[in-house]
């Protein structure tokens, strides 16, 4: 029964020391490394590869996985593989490996070009069954751009004055809008247009108050799946219609007076990344 | 040299002894739960809300790198209280384990420190922002880890003195290491991706 010779080939005290005298040193090396501006772009591959040698060093030593049964060492290493599959696999959907993700947030304000005439009227018609009507159709990919369709049907109040259009558009696939910052002047009527690059998901723009509001709407919104996600909700200022990957549509509205209001995609689960601040000037 | 692992009594059809399969397997399970945590504080990354506390503001290098090191230390503890009880030296064990014990509740010492520091001093709590959900979720779960890993090594340290701690119980002292050093390689994780990767990338130092 005495197969394996597990404590007659377990490391020596003097080992064991050794290797902790190391990764106290793999440390304070790391530490050290931080304050070195010129490796600030081999930052992760240097961290990453450091800490494998530290993980791996008291698994193998301390933990004894390099003398015992190999058994153990596929049980551990089983749950560590799927593990790092589940941080790589949810940091690639959520666009998380993208550029510039952990350096300081570029804010880009929105570009304010005042929209064409063609543009200047209403798209922010709110009617659910048209809605579904429309979804039925790209689901066929039929039709290409319904946003412009929608503005001849849907055109109303906004008709007399003429409007400033705000395009926002999202980061492709992942799940952010391309602007942090928005604004709009108060009492403006303004259309803010939705462009949707995505090549697979649905997206909406919702209007709402700054702080707390913007996840109460964002979860009400996940069981409004026949109002586009949308919840009924007198704090929402305008929202557009839910828009289908690689289309477009806007909503026009009047900008408020004052108040610190945000957008986001109610889209369920798209709120806990896709959202901005809505700055109103005066 | 008696094997430890197999003095214990009972033969199984592997010849490994079924408790330190389990507590291997419960390591691997273990993985995966604390990968999900980071992975999630990975994702949410600076999706904190605007006029939030953000991670480069309230993370403070220095003092996590000390804690780190005083949990590593506490790991090279543990190996040796093994050591000495796979040697039947009783007396050793204790001195080691309960060295090793006041080195985990020394780390965590630190991490209530940190967390109220975050807390009193820039009202970053699990409700403020995403940062602060993610955050205090994955270091609070590993800290969950090493209270339960100090009250187990103290548990075995009382243990000892009933006298019949003796070298032929070595796999009880071995399965509480490999927990206890799972916990140390976990935070080697935690801190590489939660405080010295975001921090460095930022320049945050």
């Amino acid at each position: 029964m005495a197969s394996s010779h597990e404590e007659s080939t377990h490391p020596t005290p003097a080992v064991y020391a050794k290797i902790a005298v190391t990764l106290a040193l793999i440390t304070a090396a790391e530490v050290a490394i931080l304050y070195i501006d010129s490796l600030r772009g081999l930052i992760i591959p240097i961290f990453v590869v450091m800490s494998t040698i530290k993980f791996a060093m008291v698994a193998m030593f301390y933990m004894h996985l390099k003398f015992d049964n190999k058994l153990f060492t596929l049980f551990f290493v089983s749950g560590l593989a799927l593990a790092t599959g589940v941080i790589f696999a949810l940091l690639i959907l959520f666009g998380a490996l993208g550029e510039g993700r952990y350096g300081s947030p570029e804010v880009v304000s929105a570009e304010i070009g005042h929209g064409s005439d063609t543009h200047s009227t209403d798209h922010g018609h709110k009617e659910t069954s048209k809605n579904g009507e429309t979804s039925a159709d790209h689901a066929t990919g039929a039709k290409s751009d319904h946003a412009d369709t929608k503005a001849d049907i849907a055109s109303k109040d906004s008709s007399t004055t003429s409007t400033t259009t705000i395009e926002i558009g999202t980061k492709g696939d992942q799940l952010f809008f391309d602007q942090e910052k928005m604004s709009g002047k108060a009492g403006d009527h303004i259309t803010v247009k939705l462009v949707n690059s995505a090549g697979a998901q649905q997206h909406n723009w919702v209007l709402v108050p700054a702080g707390p509001a913007r996840l109460e709407i964002a979860t009400a919104g996940m069981t409004a799946a026949t109002t586009g996600w949308v919840p009924n909700d007198d704090r929402i200022v305008a929202h557009t219609e839910l828009i289908n990957p690689g289309e477009s549509g806007g909503v026009t509205f009047q900008v408020p007076s004052e108040g610190a209001y945000e957008f986001v995609c109610t889209f369920p689960g798209h709120s806990f990344t896709m959202f901005g601040a809505f700055e109103i000037t005066q | 040299m008696a094997n430890i692992t197999e003095n214990t009594g009972h033969e199984t059809t592997t010849g490994l002894d079924h408790r330190k399969l389990l507590i291997w397997a419960f390591l691997g399970s273990e993985c995966m739960f604390f990968g999900s945590l980071i992975a999630t504080y990975l994702v949410y990354y600076g999706q904190g809300t605007p006029g939030t506390p953000t991670p480069l503001q309230v993370l403070d290098i220095p003092t996590t790198s000390t804690s780190t090191f005083v949990l590593l230390m506490s790991s090279f503890m543990m190996v040796m209280s093994y050591n000495a009880i796979s040697k039947g030296n009783v007396k050793n064990f204790r001195i080691w384990i309960m060295c090793t014990a006041i080195l985990g509740a020394t780390f965590l010492g630190f991490q209530f420190y940190e967390f109220r520091e975050f807390a009193v001093h820039y009202g970053l709590t699990p409700r403020t922002n995403l940062f602060g959900t993610t955050f205090f979720t994955t270091t609070g779960f590993h800290g969950a880890h090493v209270t339960v890993g100090v009250i187990w090594l103290v548990s075995l340290f009382l243990y000892s003195y009933r006298g019949d701690l003796t070298k032929d119980h070595g796999l009880m002292v071995d399965i509480a290491a490999l927990y206890w050093h799972f916990v140390d390689v976990v935070w080697i994780v935690i801190f590489t991706l939660v405080y010295l990767i975001p921090v460095g990338v930022s320049g945050g130092t």
